[in-house]
């Protein structure tokens, strides 16, 4: 093998990307050739230097911030694994017949279970019905002062193709509105002296959002006027996906 | 071309919300996709959005990764590789394979205080970055991937998908390049060297 069929290969034999029989020739070659094994050497000189080069560790956020993520993108579709399948791996599957006799198998042993658990319960209790009276608690009731709106907050992401809805629940009492009632009528008869309380008062009262696009150097921000919203404590996410939307 | 590692990625797993199987495979892969990450921006803040992204892309579609088509590292690499560029765009970097330093994009790559026993490591390693953080970004990408990443040349093409060969010289030209400025730093056999052979 020549010189300079070497040092066209060279490279790959020193990354390990040639072939055996390749490997073989060029080794034979560079130990009787100083020329081409100094040219080996200082390609294994260059890559000694460059692993000395350190980077600084990532701050912790980084880890964290993927694993809060993680837990909000599975946060509603997370299923339980079964216990089967943590044991024995993903890579078992239970043929679809035999799955069907066992559920039907396990069915007829609840309903029959039901059936004599039920002629237990009722002959027992049947003496004590007359005495106890079973009485089911209403449902909590929402109290009627309590008015929520709900207001959606788009904000696009453009590299993601991401759709970002945040839901700010806006909580207002009656006396609150009332209130605005009174300052609407105050404004038409001094708009001067309220006028500040009442452009407040508008904008929490406004269904629109007033909204406005700005693009940045970053990307493309909006801008909305959240003034007498508060976020719910749970903040959900709405992502478009190719059209299709799906609730988070 | 998959490494043992690969047995122990199980993407149905992340798709039904297994913390363990994706803290698993993060366990295994940030280091290095952090590292392309940095040594591609020279910027801590930048390589972490860059390997949050990575990671971000597999949390939410499991399913683009396809073990027949490449590695796990492959693939967050690729994904890497795209916010990283979709980054120096951004940033009105040209991207193209020039020999000329001028148009390609230097990063500045952040110094840090060291005790005064590493001093000379630590300049040398500021060096070898400043150097690396000077290629055009086409042959830094291949460098970095194969010097420091240690993927095989069929797994950078992928990555950047291109053809082997194209990856075969861009890392020619840019391991060329380094060892010319890094000439008074490098020492072969005992010696300093101050020319690469063969160049």
């Amino acid at each position: 093998m020549k010189c300079q069929e070497v040092r066209l290969r060279l490279e790959a034999f020193h990354d390990r990307a040639a072939d055996a029989e390749l490997n073989s020739r060029i080794a034979e070659h560079l130990e009787g050739c100083s020329s081409c094994d100094g040219a080996l050497a200082q390609l294994r000189a260059l890559r000694t230097l460059l692993l000395k080069s350190s980077i600084p560790a990532p701050s912790a956020a980084l880890a964290r911030g993927l694993m809060e993520a993680f837990h909000q993108e599975h946060k509603q579709t997370a299923k339980t694994i079964p216990w089967w399948r943590k044991a024995f791996g993903s890579s078992i599957t239970v043929p679809a017949p035999a799955l069907a006799a066992a559920m039907i198998v396990i069915a007829i042993g609840i309903a029959a279970a039901n059936i004599i658990g039920r002629n237990a319960a009722i002959a027992s209790l049947s003496d004590a019905t007359s005495a106890v009276s079973t009485s089911v608690p209403p449902p909590p009731s929402i109290s009627p002062e309590i008015i929520e709106r709900t207001k959606f907050v788009e904000v696009p992401v453009v590299e993601e193709r991401v759709v970002t809805k945040v839901i700010y629940v806006e909580r207002e009492n009656k006396n609150i509105q009332t209130e605005k009632l009174k300052s609407s009528d105050s404004k038409q008869k001094s708009p001067n002296n309220k006028g500040r309380e009442n452009s407040e008062m508008q904008t929490a009262a406004n269904p629109d959002l007033k909204m406005s696009g700005e693009v940045a150097e970053n990307g493309y921000f909006t801008r909305t006027d959240l003034s007498g919203f508060r976020p719910e404590s749970v903040i959900k996410a709405k992502i478009i996906r190719e059209g299709k939307n799906d609730e988070k | 071309m998959t490494s043992p590692k690969e047995d122990l990625i199980d993407t149905d797993s992340i798709a039904e919300g297994d913390t363990q199987a994706f803290t698993k495979i993060y366990n295994i892969y940030w280091e290095r996709v952090y590292g392309f990450a940095y040594r591609m921006t020279g910027d801590q803040p930048t390589a972490e959005d860059v390997t949050h992204e990575a990671f971000l892309v597999l949390i939410r579609h499991p399913k683009r990764y396809h073990p027949e088509r490449g590695s796990m590292m492959t693939f967050l690499c690729a994904v890497a590789r795209n916010c990283i560029f979709h980054h120096f765009r951004r940033r009105g970097y040209e991207i193209d394979d020039a020999f000329d330093e001028q148009s390609s994009v230097s990063t500045f790559i952040a110094t840090e205080k060291n005790p005064l026993n590493y001093l000379l490591e630590r300049e040398l390693a500021e060096k070898v970055n400043e150097s690396v953080a000077l290629l055009p970004v086409l042959q830094r990408e291949v460098l970095i991937l194969r010097e420091f990443q240690e993927l095989s040349y069929e797994e950078i093409a992928a990555v950047v998908g291109g053809e082997v060969n194209v990856v075969k010289a861009r890392l020619y030209r840019a391991r060329q390049t380094l060892a010319k400025r890094l000439a008074p730093y490098m020492t072969v056999k005992g010696e300093r060297c101050y020319e690469m052979p063969g160049s």
